[in-house]
């Protein structure tokens, strides 16, 4: 039944002497004005309900409804902020957090990304591996921060470890399911072909598990950041985390928003990242 | 064609073959003990009724099913596996969807270590042979049921292999599209400069596709499979698609293999046989 479903009834017309090629005709075909303005409706809406939204606090803080002390104001928000990256030290901290879950990161999806389709191709490592991973992944993964540091000390290599930590369990997972998940027909096809092992690996189980692979490294970025923050909180000695930290220390609301706004937009471009390499390099598979 | 240096290129002795299914992993006989020798160079079609085991043998020919028992050889050595020189058209396209059509066309070269330039400019000619020359850099999900199995077809051919294996390849085809695919294979078969070194075994359920394409059909009965008729298809080659269809020797070979599909019918008369082949 797959082999009728097209992205375009043109291509129906089967035999050679077809039309020509028609490679994604979505992408050639002309938009009318209007079809874009109907295109942008969604994002648009969006960015509508973030502006009430913040509209709604600055009218609240001005009119004292809340306290602006306590509660802050976007435009409070909007000075401190100026303030902030007119000095140096948000970018030593910015610098310091990005560096070690960038490193911890990278590790998470390779190592992931292996360990899973390793276990993924073998029935008794899965059965052996999947009760301590069901049960690692369930317990919060930044309670095992005491315990890293005290192996590892408070330093870079701590929250390198937290990240990974916190980040390869759900690649692993994913992993697993999209090499386990891998279609018959495609184990024949490689077997029938004399595909060596390892060939089999990362031209077809890596591949063909790509889709799964980036949702887990969608889900291994978000636990990643929460991980090397809170280490940040318990460690007090600087990154991002500890930033904010010392902002709320001094009572400084706005100061420590400021810092909050900056890791939304950077986690919001992450994610975007990861959706853009769907689209690019797992675009198959929503229309298979 | 070869009667003059008959080289047997695969034997099956007694050959049994089946699945282990269920939890209790329980063989069960897809085929049973057949003998049969195939000459290098021919073209073999094998018909049966569903479920009689035509895709079993298929495979244990390629590798992918153990023999159970009896034997089964390859210029006289038992089959293990797959090998290189054994390539298979599924029934299915199973194509990779995230490769090109091209790339999908020279796998099994890449995973054999084998593209280079010369491999790949043979993969352009294939798919010139089989009309995608256009269509090399699409993608599978791009293209309609015909143009996959043309792929299909070709990435069998691109890793030159001694014996093609089929498995009812235009099954699963609309009428029109799968009499174009059979008369572009035929025309492939004949002009394939080393064809007569080439031996194919054809799977399929479609008789006329059998009698258009073969030099010899082998009829199998119902599950288990046993072998109930081996009968040689002489018409000289090469044969014209259009002209072959029409002759009338090809409609006397359709109703000779539907009797040995059908022996029951038997008695229902010929004129009716005749009438249902044509539109099989
Ligand atoms: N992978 C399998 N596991 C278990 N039984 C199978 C498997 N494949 C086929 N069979 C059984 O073997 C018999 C022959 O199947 P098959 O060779 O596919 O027949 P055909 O291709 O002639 O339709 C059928 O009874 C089928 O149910
Ligand atoms: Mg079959």
């Amino acid at each position: 039944m797959n082999d009728t479903v097209m992205k375009n009834p043109a291509d129906r017309t089967a035999s050679r002497e077809g039309s020509p090629p028609q490679r994604n005709p979505e992408r050639t075909s002309v938009l009318t004005w209007w079809d874009r303005l109907r295109g942008l409706q969604s994002p648009l809406l969006n960015l509508a309900g973030i502006a009430i939204l913040l509209a709604v606090w600055q009218i609240c803080s001005a009119t004292h409804m809340v306290d602006p002390a306590f509660a802050s104001s976007p435009w409070k928000i909007l000075v401190a902020g100026r303030k902030l990256y007119s000095q140096g030290a948000i970018y030593t901290a910015l610098g310091q957090t990005g560096k070690e879950f960038g490193i911890g990161e990278l590790i998470s999806i390779v190592a992931g990304t292996i360990i899973g389709l390793v276990i993924g191709a073998s029935r008794v490592l899965y059965d052996m591996t999947r009760g301590i991973v069901d049960v690692l992944y369930s317990v919060p993964h930044v309670l095992f921060l005491p315990v890293i540091i005290f192996w590892f000390g408070i330093g870079s290599t701590s929250r390198i470890i937290i990240v990974i930590w916190s980040g390869i369990l759900p690649l692993v997972i994913n992993t697993i399911a999209g090499s386990r998940a891998l279609n018959a027909d495609y184990r024949r096809v490689s077997t029938a072909f004399c595909t060596p092992r390892f060939k089999r690996f990362y031209k077809v189980a890596l591949p063909a598990s790509l889709p799964f692979i980036l949702s887990g490294v969608r889900l291994s970025v978000g636990r990643g950041l929460i991980g090397i923050i809170v280490a940040e909180f318990f460690m007090g000695s600087g990154g991002v985390g500890f930033f904010v930290q010392f902002h709320m220390s001094q009572l400084d609301t706005s100061g420590a928003m400021a810092v909050i706004v900056t890791l939304c937009v950077v986690a919001l471009l992450l994610n975007s990242l990861v959706a853009w390499c769907e689209k690019r390099f797992a675009n198959w598979s929503i229309s298979d | 064609m070869s009667e003059s240096k008959r080289t047997p290129l695969l034997q099956a002795r007694n050959l049994r073959l089946g699945h282990r299914t269920g939890r209790s992993r329980e063989f069960v006989v897809a085929i049973d003990s057949i003998d049969l020798t195939i000459d290098t160079g021919e073209f073999i079609s094998v018909v049966g009724p569903s479920g009689c085991g035509k895709t079993t043998f298929l495979e244990a020919v390629a590798g992918l099913v153990p023999v159970a028992s009896g034997d089964l050889l390859v210029n006289g050595t038992p089959i293990k596996g797959p090998a290189r020189n054994r390539a298979i058209v599924f029934q299915s396209a199973s194509l990779f969807p995230w490769r090109t059509v091209e790339q999908n066309v020279w796998f099994g070269l890449e995973v054999q270590g084998r593209l280079n330039d010369e491999t790949r400019q043979r993969t352009q000619q294939i798919l010139h042979t089989v009309g995608l020359e256009k269509y090399m850099k699409a993608r599978p999900d791009e293209l309609s049921g015909g143009m996959r199995q043309r792929v299909n077809l070709a990435r069998a051919l691109a890793v030159s292999p001694d014996v093609l294996l089929f498995d009812e390849p235009f099954g699963a085809l609309d009428a029109m599209t799968r009499e174009s695919l059979q008369d572009e294979l035929l025309r492939i078969w004949q002009s394939d400069p080393d064809g007569p070194k080439t031996t194919a075994i054809f799977i399929t359920h479609d008789v006329t596709e059998s009698v258009l394409l073969s030099d010899r059909v082998i009829v199998l009965s119902r599950n288990p499979g046993r072998i109930v008729a081996d009968i040689a298809i002489t018409a000289p080659r090469p044969r014209i698609s259009s002209q072959w269809r029409l002759d009338p020797k090809f409609t006397e070979y359709c109703s000779e293999i539907l009797h040995a599909l059908h022996p029951e019918q038997k008695a229902a008369g010929r004129s009716m046989t005749a009438a249902t082949e044509s539109s099989v």
